[in-house]
């Protein structure tokens, strides 16, 4: 849906300008260490309407001095340093690095940034958070009134000093705070060790919705809250010698989320009124706690041959968990107080006791036998083995209305495998040809539709450098995909078939000029054009088409001022058929993009 | 291998270049000059061609470049009125891609593509009780991470991405352009649960 760009965002947007920043740079010897660095420092001012949640999604613009801080401290052999980078500095959007230890040899670096992420600045809610979940319809929101009667409507109109309503502003925006820490040491020239840490910690709130009634009614949108954190901790080994490499890496993930759910009163049912089939109160999951393990080995050796060949491998063992308790099948008191519901309310186990195994290996091959010729293989596979219990409820409470029967949870597996074989040939000393096949191979298990499912095609490319400054390439791949019987699930529309499973027919071709006519002056030029047919779908997706076209000039106006400018379209053109042809859509999505500037150094 | 490309391995090798030779960018003949100065400083950091990383890879790669300027994308423009213009956004393309080659598929710096979003986005990882079984295969089932100008980087608006796949009940009827089922949230204002629901009562992603 295309939206219009409110007046004053675009005013807010032109209106912003700011004082070329000015730099101050300099080194000086202070006793026993040499000190160099440079600050900047500017001013902005903003007008229009500066509350546009867009203009300012990642960043914190306010008016007033802006500054950035750049410092070296060296020793006098110039062996040991301290660096670092502040941005922003005392904003919400701050951002500092630091970097220090010995050249060549072991170092230390701190990273700490802070990423606001604003939704909207004039969202207005009738549900206050009062903490650990809970979401509760302000004081004063009367639940007893009809639904779309005047009186109802008008305490979920925003509230003003003329009419004061329970609607009041709501935050609707989190920040996330990163922060991480990594200790780097060489020991030999062959060896590379480094351990890290790193925090994500999320606060705030966004937008999440859920229903009341089924199917799609009376829903309600609020700001749900959001209180998580990332931790990881990695572990890295590296040997390089000159013809072969090895690497060890262990990387630990672990997410917490401080809440397991949320709870939000139903505006249209009070208490008092509830029903099986009309909860006062709903109660959602969120994201629960989980952890992965990923440990992978990685090498890379010149092959003993005559010609020149390198093997590169890598080979990746992961481990994710995950078994926060259950939240109680539901909120609404009225089914929960009934004990002719016990039997099916019952959780036959408190968790998932989640476990999911991953196995990753790559394989690439490259050679030059000839020195007009090159061949590379590839090779990649990726195991995703879900052994989380499949748990059979007696029950089942959707949106909090109405227990009926349950079901068995399945935990679904899949593997994926890629293959590519490719061979270029230079047979002008300006013109080479590639011509490869590539291959991918899907095998699923659970309740999917197609078990296996291949795509495999033909790959082609000519690169020629027509005059010294002149290179270009053009490209085709075809691919077509085929999958065993789709099995569709019961119920399911007839012909309609998961376009991530569906057979599929595509061809893709690309262009590239790289332009240089002059020492300073440069074009690039690229086109993408891809056609996808869904050809076995008789419904769902049928079509998926998207070409773009790009390109970048850059001009060298003096040593120290260079000139760009770029200009990119994007297209994409979709068409899916539905419910036995009762209705079909088609999606056009076109997109410029333009640019220009100049830089300094 | 390009000539220059043997002068700066004889120090640069090792590190995040281990898998240079043989690399998409190396077969390709994008040598270590086409993106990284020698004998002056342009960038701040890491001696870039260009002002910024983005801006060095968008020399080529202009379409994913322009699609960070689409209404839905991650944070990694520069910026013009950053305090300083040498200075990124809080992302870049060494975000997610490792330029200098990588065992695996499309220069990610990680054992998948998925694996690679889940790093940032743990909260999608799971598992859950109840899978939204694309979501456990690949995130680009419905997601373009360099920018879309659908919300949250969907590929396609919705419902149209849902009925791609859905059609059963009310996904496949037709509906009239001011139904629930087709503005705002669409079918995530009840199915909120898409990426995965924990809640016994979740099948239907709907808790």
């Amino acid at each position: 849906m295309r939206r219009a760009v409110p007046a004053q965002a675009l005013a807010a947007a032109l209106g912003v300008f700011a004082l070329a920043p000015g730099p101050a740079g300099a080194e000086e010897e202070l006793g026993p260490v040499i000190v160099s660095g440079e600050a900047q420092l500017g001013g902005r001012g903003v007008w229009g309407q500066s509350g546009s949640a867009k203009f300012r999604e990642y960043r914190d613009i306010p008016d007033g001095a802006f500054g950035s801080l750049r410092f070296l401290i060296e020793d006098a052999e110039r062996r040991y340093y301290l660096k670092g980078w502040l941005d922003d500095l005392a904003e919400d959007d701050q951002q500092y690095r630091f970097e220090g230890g010995r050249y060549g040899r072991w170092g230390i670096r701190g990273f700490y940034s802070e990423i606001p992420h604003v939704f909207s600045r004039q969202a207005v809610s009738p549900y206050a958070d009062l903490g650990k979940g809970v979401l509760a319809l302000r004081p004063g929101f009367d639940r007893t009134l009809a639904a779309g009667s005047p009186a109802y409507n008008a305490q979920l109109t925003p509230s003003t000093a003329a009419n004061p309503s329970p609607t009041l502003p709501t935050r609707l925006q989190f920040r996330t705070i990163e922060g991480s820490g990594e200790i780097f040491f060489k020991p030999t020239s062959e060896w590379d060790l480094s351990a890290g840490y790193r925090i994500f910690d999320r606060d705030g709130s966004r937008a999440k919705a859920f229903g009341f009634g089924s199917p799609g009614g009376n829903y309600i949108n609020l700001a749900a809250p959001i209180r998580e954190r990332i931790h990881e901790a990695r572990a890295d080994a590296q040997y390089v010698r000159e013809t072969w490499n090895l690497g060890l890496n262990y990387t630990g993930s672990f997410f917490v989320n401080d809440l397991n759910g949320f709870s939000a009163d139903n505006p249209l049912t009070n208490p008092l009124a509830e029903t099986p089939g009309s909860s006062a109160l709903g109660r959602s999951s969120l994201a629960p706690d989980n952890s992965a393990h990923l440990v992978s080995l990685s090498g890379a050796a010149l092959l003993p041959t005559s010609f020149p060949a390198r093997f590169a491998g890598s080979f990746a063992w992961g481990l994710s968990l995950q078994n926060d308790d259950f939240l109680p099948q539901t909120s609404n008191q009225t089914i929960n107080g009934n004990p002719l519901n016990a039997a099916r309310l019952v959780l036959p186990q408190n968790n998932l006791d989640g476990r999911v195994q991953t196995l990753a290996g790559n394989l690439v091959f490259t050679a030059r036998p000839h020195s007009n010729l090159n061949l590379k293989a590839r090779y990649h596979i990726y195991d995703y083995n879900n052994q989380s219990d499949e748990i059979t409820f007696p029950g089942e409470v959707p949106n909090d209305r109405n227990i009926r029967a349950g079901t068995t949870s399945i935990a679904n597996s899949y593997r994926r495998q890629d293959a590519l074989l490719e061979t270029t040939w230079r047979f002008t000393a300006s013109t080479t040809a590639t011509l490869g096949f590539e291959w991918q191979h899907w095998n699923r298990s659970g309740d999917r539709e197609v078990r296996n499912l291949n795509e495999y095609g033909p790959t082609a490319r000519i690169d020629w450098r027509a005059a010294e400054w002149a290179r270009m390439r053009a490209s085709y791949a075809f691919a077509a995909r085929r999958g065993s019987d789709y099995n569709a699930l019961p119920g399911a529309l007839d012909g309609l078939r998961k376009f991530s499973q569906a057979d599929r027919l595509r061809h893709r071709f690309d262009l590239q000029a790289q332009l240089d006519p002059r020492a300073d002056l440069g074009f690039t030029i690229t086109s993408a054009f891809s056609l996808s047919d869904y050809d076995d779908s008789a419904q769902g997706l049928t079509d998926d088409n998207r070409w773009n076209i790009g390109i970048d000039a850059s001009y060298q106006l003096h040593e120290r001022v260079g000139l760009w400018a770029n200009y990119a379209y994007d297209y994409i053109w979709a068409f899916q058929e539905q419910g036995g042809g009762t209705w079909d859509s088609t999606t056009y999505d076109t997109a410029h993009n333009a640019g220009v500037g100049a830089t300094s150094s | 291998m390009l000539s220059q490309d043997a002068s700066c391995l004889q120090c640069h090798e090792g590190g995040k270049r281990r898998f240079w030779v043989g690399s998409v960018h190396n077969t390709r003949d994008v040598g270590c000059t086409s993106c990284h100065t020698v004998m002056r400083s342009v960038s701040e950091r890491n001696q870039l061609s260009q002002k910024t990383e983005v801006a060095t890879c968008g020399q080529c790669h202009q379409i994913q470049n322009a699609r960070q300027y689409h209404n839905a994308h991650m944070p990694l423009r520069p910026g013009a009125f950053q305090s300083s213009t040498a200075v990124d956004g809080k992302m870049s393309c060494s975000s997610c891609h490792n330029p200098h080659g990588t065992v695996g598929e499309k220069l990610i710096a990680h054992i998948s593509t998925r694996d690679n979003c889940l790093s940032c986005h743990a909260d999608k990882r799971g598992p859950f009780l109840w899978e939204h079984v694309p979501v456990t295969e690949d995130c680009l089932n419905c997601h373009d991470p360099h920018g879309t100008t659908r919300e949250s980087m969907l590929k396609l608006g919705l419902p149209r991405l849902c009925t791609s796949c859905h059609g059963t009940g009310h996904p496949g009827n037709p509906q009239t352009a001011g139904s629930r089922f087709v503005v705002g949230s669409s079918c995530l204002q009840c199915h909120g649960q898409i990426h995965g629901s924990n809640h016994p009562s979740g099948r239907r992603l709907l808790r």
